[in-house]
């Protein structure tokens, strides 16, 4: 398996850049939006531009990067370890669809109230229902994810 | 001399297809004594011996949870055959050694069938059969049950085995339980009546692992109170430091795990089923895991269904306007309006998130995540009192809870099964999702999602703590659950043709009974609502019944319309939106955001009683079917005027509680 010698060093750094990206996103939504929940319901904390209502997608953020970061054993050669960044590619793909869906539903909404007398608007393509939408920062994590993903499947399968 | 010979293994390693080699088809099929487990036996003469072969019932283990390995574990004790032929699946050792392990503390005369050799030699990895027979103190004899390899090998060293009785490797615990051991077998012996008749060790082992049955067995022994010395059972907890019958699975596979690596030739390679297992089942990050897929199906279910939702609004609200306006008759057009596209397309709009709900789960299950998903809670199930396989039909629960209750049929004892038949109402069926988004859409704006997702987790937290409750305190249920056996299935990648055939298939049922019971409840609701004709809302038969009823509701922040609409949901949930339609006048424009607009701006709810009120909903009696599959499947009136009684109480406790802690945080 000269291929997969060759990129797994370079497959754990990136998958632990990526956890760690997924931590500090997940940890400012989840940390905000308990603030915004709990602490102060009428106060409107935000960080970085981050989401700052959505407590589970946080939690759903942390969950994402915890899975990235059990890799770290594959630089030791621990192949089984190879299953992190599967499971995390697909929480990672999952979360960046669903994200991408409710991004679409809110247009086509958008587009019934258009229909039904109402000004037509852009902006369920930065705001709505998955909070900031396309600037949500998941949905362009999943694609960082997707290539990660598809070279230990390529690796699961050949080995 | 007759040779006796039993057959035992786990499910699917081909122990039929063995029984049927060995006496070549020729079996006699019966019943075990008082028992409707087939029982099968045949006979043959192999070099001038008689032999007799019985066809145990396949098991996992032989602890007493199920009637099938009762049977087993009570033939091999009071039977004592001659020869135990043990067929393990060679291409999954480590679960099946488990069994084998059971038979050798059992002290049974053990021959090992290594059956499916050909599948493990496929998977790339051969057994060291020479060291596995040492290091068990058995024969082993690899067999092809489909091709009949080994059969004759297989039938010699089960007759050389009867004739020679070899001693067996005995399990060592390590020194503490080892001690506990040797304290309660000694009191064993001196009962020679009852250890001439059981296995000392075993009977101290199962005596430690409070096995129901060796204990009733024990009960009867003059040196009762010397072998069950309760303060030696409670001492075993401390010295064992958990559970002790988990102490011993876990020592058991332990053993398991250090015999594999010398006996198994070749890496058996990990398929992408096992890297995939090794995150998804993983100790710390399986569960997190697992909710993070429950959140995803709930946006998608919820967020991503949402325009169509609002489509079939207007679509119904066009037809009710349209059909109304070609009749004269007041009435008749009220009927139409308010109660058919009011009350009845107030319901439609659920449509989509429940197709889409099912979607998703259908593609959990067939996806193979499911099942996994059971393994995984499964630790808290069982620590928290609850049966392993009781998530299965708490999982169907979330879908209907009729399904729900009539799936623990899959649960072999009898005190589980109804203990998870009287927490699976508990399980936030499709039929509560309509009030869910009706009233956090209305009351709990963009926080509506996360209300209905607390709603799910309420469920699920109240249907732990009433299982640890009555176990602990319904004189029935006491006792520990009995353990999770499950087969787990392949990953595989699903099918959409048999994803939407699956979701077609639970999704049709909601369909169903808006045509029928719904319909009827709506029509009910509308004619109390709209009589006596002409009279204002206020002084209709609905208004004088539910103002009757909103004493009792008052603590909680329910006027008499919430009353109301709590009463008709016993007829189906789906009723209660029907009824907020109908008792709002709403028929022509019953759009759900009119609905929602109307809810806010009389004041029906705040954020708070919304939420104690979606509680509510959540625990109250589900549904009339439900109480009536309820009943079906428990046979006891007695057990179903409880979870009807238990769920009122429940209902009003829990939301009075939510009432209380709102008001302490300062919320109205």
């Amino acid at each position: 398996m000269k291929p997969y010698k060759n990129v797994r060093k370079s497959m754990v750094i990136y998958a632990i850049i990526l956890g760690g990206i997924y931590i500090v996103v997940g940890l400012v939504e989840f940390v905000t939006a308990f603030w915004n929940w709990f602490i102060e319901p009428e106060g409107n904390l935000s960080f970085l531009g981050l989401p700052s209502d959505d407590l589970f997608g946080g939690f759903v953020a942390l969950v994402i990067g915890t899975v990235f970061l059990g890799v770290a054993p594959l630089w030791k050669t621990k192949y089984k370890s190879i299953g992190f960044i599967l499971v995390g590619t697909l929480l990672s793909v999952t979360f960046g669809a669903i994200y991408l869906l409710i991004v679409g539903a809110d247009g086509f909404e958008a587009y019934l109230a258009y229909l039904s007398g109402e000004e037509w608007t852009w902006k369920w393509l930065t705001a709505g229902t998955a909070s900031s939408n396309l600037l949500r920062p998941e949905i362009w994590l999943s694609f960082l994810s997707a290539p990660l993903g598809y070279m230990a499947l390529k690796i699961v399968k050949t080995k | 001399m007759t040779i006796k010979i039993a057959l035992i293994g786990n499910p699917n390693v081909g122990k039929s297809l063995i029984f049927n080699n060995l006496t070549g088809g020729r079996a006699h099929v019966g019943n075990w004594p008082g028992k409707t487990v087939e029982r099968k036996e045949g006979k043959c003469i192999y070099r001038g011996e008689v032999v007799e072969i019985i066809d145990l019932p396949g098991t996992y283990s032989l602890t007493a949870h199920s009637i099938d390995e009762l049977i087993a574990r009570d033939y091999i004790v009071e039977e004592k055959p001659d020869v135990v032929i043990d067929i393990v699946d060679a291409s999954n050792l480590e679960r099946n050694l488990y069994l084998t392990l059971q038979l050798l503390e059992l002290e049974a005369n053990v021959v090992i069938a290594l059956n499916k050799y050909d599948v493990a030699e496929s998977l790339g990895y051969r057994i060291d059969v020479d060291t596995l027979s040492k290091m068990l103190g058995v024969q082993v004899v690899p067999t092809v049950a489909t091709t009949k390899e080994g059969m004759k090998e297989l039938m010699e060293a089960a007759i050389e085995a009867a004739k020679e009785k070899k001693r067996k490797v005995i399990l060592n615990y390590g020194k503490a339980a080892e001690e506990l051991i040797s304290e309660i077998k000694k009191a064993i012996l001196k009962d020679k009546k009852l250890s001439s008749k059981y296995p000392a060790r075993w009977l101290a082992i199962k005596v430690l692992e409070e096995d129901e049955e060796v204990l009733k067995k024990v009960e009867k022994s003059p040196y009762r109170n010397e072998i069950l010395d309760s303060s030696m059972r409670s001492r075993a907890r401390e010295i064992l430091g958990e559970d002790p019958e988990v102490f011993f699975a876990e020592s058991r596979y332990d053993f398991i795990s250090k015999i594999l690596p010398k006996v198994l030739i070749g890496e058996k390679p990990l398929t992408l089923s096992d890297l995939l297992d090794m995150v998804f089942l993983n100790k710390y990050v399986g569960i997190p895991i697992f909710l993070a897929f429950w959140w995803a199906l709930f946006r998608f279910t919820f967020d991503v269904s949402a325009p169509l939702s609002d489509m079939i609004d207007t679509l119904f609200s066009h037809l009710g306007k349209t059909l109304s306006s070609m009749t004269t008759n007041e009435q008749l057009a009220s009927f139409v309006a308010d109660g058919i596209f009011g009350g009845l397309g107030g319901v439609l709009v659920f449509l989509p998130p429940i197709f889409f709900l099912f979607f998703g789960l259908s593609l959990l299950e067939d996806s193979g995540y499911l099942a996994r998903a059971a393994f995984v809670m499964d630790r808290i199930m069982y620590k928290l009192g609850l049966h392993g396989k009781s998530f299965i039909p708490m999982l169907l629960g979330f879908g209907c809870n009729i399904p729900g209750v009539m799936a623990t049929r899959i649960i072999d004892s009898e005190k589980d099964r109804i203990l998870t038949i009287l927490i699976n109402p508990l399980m936030s069926c499709s039929a509560r999702l309509p009030v869910y988004i009706l009233i956090g859409g209305a009351v709990l704006g963009s926080y509506a999602a996360t209300g209905t997702y607390v709603m799910y987790m309420l469920g699920i937290v109240l249907a732990i703590i009433m299982a640890l409750l009555f176990r602990r305190t319904i004189p029935y249920f006491k006792g520990k659950p009995s353990p999770l056996i499950l087969e787990l299935p392949m990953y595989s990648k699903p099918v959409l043709k048999s994803t939407l055939i699956h979701m077609w298939e639970r999704g049709s049922l909601f369909l169903k009974k808006a045509g029928t019971v719904i319909f009827t409840g709506i029509i009910i609701v509308w004619f109390l609502s709209s009589h006596p004709w002409g009279v204002p809302l206020e002084k209709t038969y609905l208004a004088v019944f539910g103002r009757d009823l909103e004493p009792i509701f008052r603590p909680l922040g329910f006027d008499w319309r919430g009353a109301v609409a709590l009463f008709f949901g016993f007829i189906a949930k789906e009723i209660v939106v029907g009824s907020f339609a109908v008792i709002f006048g709403l028929g022509e424009k019953s759009e759900i955001e009119e609905i929602q607009k109307t809810i806010r701006s009389e004041g029906v709810f705040t954020p708070l009683t919304g939420l104690a009120f979606m509680a509510f909903t959540l625990i109250y009696i589900p549904c009339i079917a439900t109480v009536g599959a309820i009943y079906k499947e428990t046979n006891s009136w007695k057990w179903t005027l409880f979870s009807v009684i238990y769920g009122l109480i429940l209902a009003y406790l829990t939301s009075w509680i939510i009432i209380g802690i709102g008001h302490m945080l300062g919320y109205r």
